[in-house]
């Protein structure tokens, strides 16, 4: 990627997340009802309204509540919340912890189960093995993720007792626990990456594995596990590559219904909660912060895939 | 990559008989004189897309005629028979209130299929006009297209989901047109590929050198030729659409109680998991067979027409 194309993405990033600060902001004035009652209550005074309004700036015009709060950002104020009086970035760095863990485990586990499963599928394409995979995917494309949680809550938390149904321990208290209470979400959240790390990846080392290279390497006497695991598999990672970005970007805050089923206090179930009480400080800095790494993790992708494949870095 | 490509009985390359599979066939057990025989039935959908048909037009079929099907009120209350398992008088059974489970399922299914059809409609609309003048437009206008599609995608859906739902109240409307503008960056990107390719392409120059008006253009010579692209990733998208609407519905944020939705019934009956886990199954197990068969459908015609890269 020319040093041209790389600030020109950037630039995008950057007017893609303004974009996004200001639909967040706006989204939050449209939602029914007032934050002065919600945190007052029904019983509060027209006086006490106006003097919380002023006292959290939402008697001000909207362009100028926007103003104050986008600059604070930028300074790395993302404000404080009007219900909790917590400091929304303080929350921000909490809540990432178990969201960032929960994602990283659960496309650990999809990667784990998925990368050998499509090689082996591939490579014995259309025996038994690979048309059980291949339904096994096609079925758990189709289960939606509550659907998921739901059965695996019941057999594995209420049918066998094994593993706690919901709740989350931060590691710093006792990783072990840390590890049985996240093992769920992340099953479930592996599940269904794993059905489609598994079909592109099948795709990509049978396209590769009818090219003229894997004939010479066969030529040369290289064992099958040589050929598919050395010659076959780079080549064939970089579709999958993306989509691991892309599928991580997404999750992060993004795994809204599993975070909440689990009752794991991540960034997504703060942002749901947010919506539900109207605390609107909250909402904005939580989706700036959940957008922003999905624009990073993008950029991210783009980059590595230049250093994955030489052909694309010197195109151009 | 032209979409042009996928004439019925034409066979997609990497299946046709090549020196390039003989190496592949080289890596496999039993190499069959170094070529693969053609699968049979390339120009039929096949007998397991067109039972997916079959399934869906049944409950289409239901879901229409709901109201004169001698089904019971999908609200009454059964109290002689909570949480029952399958018996003449309830079909598919009841839930923990007594509420018969095929009721609800056929009337859940008004939910969830116009909900799935008409956000995917939704989509491929707006979604082909914007990718189609992403794709040809000059000047600012396909950069601005494409960097609000980036935006739409950067905001976490199920957040902007909520928080729009919640600002405007859940109904059947609400509902579908929230799922509808959360599909239109795939369509734009689905459109904007061929398009682009095409609109280099000689039988679109020489339209345009005789004068055709860009309107008529896109109608006429580049919406035929990307249509079917469309169509199919429509139908995968119409299984995606079921499944958001039942992920708001489980969260209770679709159409409102006491009327039945998937998504619903498969919260309420988490309460009674352990001791009935029919009464959470039992919508599963249609959700994901809806779901499965749109999925079908879309991967059978997606072979047939070669619509690779299908995906967003």
């Amino acid at each position: 990627m020319t040093t041209r194309s790389l600030l020109a993405r950037a630039g995008q990033a950057v007017i893609v997340l303004v974009s996004v600060a200001v639909a967040t902001f706006a989204l939050g004035r449209i939602l029914p009802g007032e934050l002065a009652t919600a945190v007052l209550g029904d019983t509060a005074t027209p006086e006490q309204i106006a003097e919380f309004n002023r006292k959290t700036g939402a008697d001000q015009p909207a362009v100028e509540q926007f103003r104050t709060w986008f600059t604070g950002v930028l300074h790395g104020d993302f404000g404080t919340s009007a219900l909790t009086g917590q400091k929304v970035s303080d929350a921000l760095a909490d809540r990432a912890v178990p969201s960032l863990l929960l994602v990283v485990f659960a496309e650990v586990l999809a990667l784990a189960v998925a990368v050998p499963l499509a090689v082996w599928a591939a490579y014995r394409r259309g025996k038994a093995p690979d048309k059980a995979a291949n339904a096994g995917s096609f079925v758990l494309l189709a289960t939606p993720q509550f659907a998921i949680a739901v059965l695996l809550i019941y057999i594995f938390a209420v049918q066998l007792g094994a593993l706690p149904a919901t709740g989350y321990t931060p590691p710093e208290q006792d990783p072990a626990q840390t590890f049985r209470t996240l093992l769920l979400p992340a099953v479930t959240l592996a599940l269904g990456l794993a059905a489609v790390y598994y079909r592109v990846l099948r795709a990509g080392v049978l396209e590769t594995l009818q090219q003229d290279y894997i004939l010479a390497a066969r030529a040369q006497g290289l064992t099958p596990r040589q050929v598919l695991f050395r010659h076959t598999l780079r080549p064939s990672l970089l579709p999958l590559v993306t989509l691991v970005g892309l599928n991580f970007g997404f999750l992060v805050g993004g795994a809204v219904i599993v975070e909440q089923l689990f009752a794991i206090p991540g960034l997504g179930t703060y942002a749901l909660g947010a919506v539900q009480t109207k605390d609107f400080t909250v909402l904005q800095g939580t989706v700036l912060l959940i957008a922003a790494v999905y624009v990073l993790v993008n950029l991210a992708v783009d980059l590595l895939y230049g250093v994955l494949d030489p052909r694309i870095r010197h195109a151009r | 990559m032209p979409a042009d490509t996928g004439l019925a009985g034409t066979p997609p390359p990497d299946l046709a008989p090549s020196s390039a599979s003989a190496s592949a066939a080289a890596l496999s057990e039993s190499p069959r004189n170094g070529t693969r025989p053609l699968p049979p039935n390339r120009n039929r959908l096949g007998t397991g897309a067109w039972l997916a048909v079959g399934f869906l037009a049944v409950l289409c079929a239901a879901a229409l005629l709901a109201p004169v099907l001698p089904l019971e009120d999908p609200t009454r209350s059964d109290t002689d028979a909570l949480a029952a398992g399958i018996s003449g008088d309830h079909w598919l059974g009841t839930d923990a209130l007594g509420r018969d489970t095929l009721a609800r399922i056929v009337h859940g299914a008004r939910v969830s299929l116009v909900v799935g059809a008409g956000a995917t409609v939704i989509g491929a609309v707006v979604g082909t006009v914007l990718g189609m003048a992403a794709g040809m437009g000059r000047g600012l206008l396909p950069g601005v297209i494409m960097r609000l599609t980036d935006v739409l995608l950067a905001f976490p859906a199920m957040i902007f989901a909520l928080a729009v739902i919640g600002a405007v109240g859940p109904s059947t409307t609400s509902v579908t047109l929230v799922i509808g503008l959360l599909f239109v960056p795939g369509f734009v990107r689905i459109v904007r590929a061929p398009v682009l390719s095409l609109s280099q392409r000689e039988f679109v120059l020489s339209c345009r050198a005789m004068g055709m008006s860009a309107p008529r253009l896109m109608l006429r010579e580049i919406l035929p030729n990307i249509l079917t692209g469309i169509v199919t990733y429509g139908v995968t998208m119409f299984g995606v659409g079921v499944m958001v609407e039942g992920g708001l519905g489980f969260l209770g944020v679709s159409v409102p109680p006491p009327d039945p939705t998937w998504g619903g019934m498969i919260a309420e009956g988490r309460q009674v998991l352990a001791e009935h886990p029919m009464v959470t199954l039992t919508p599963t197990l249609v959700l994901v067979l809806v779901v499965l068969c749109a999925n079908v459908v879309g991967d059978r015609l997606s072979a047939r027409l070669d619509m690779r890269g299908a995906m967003l």
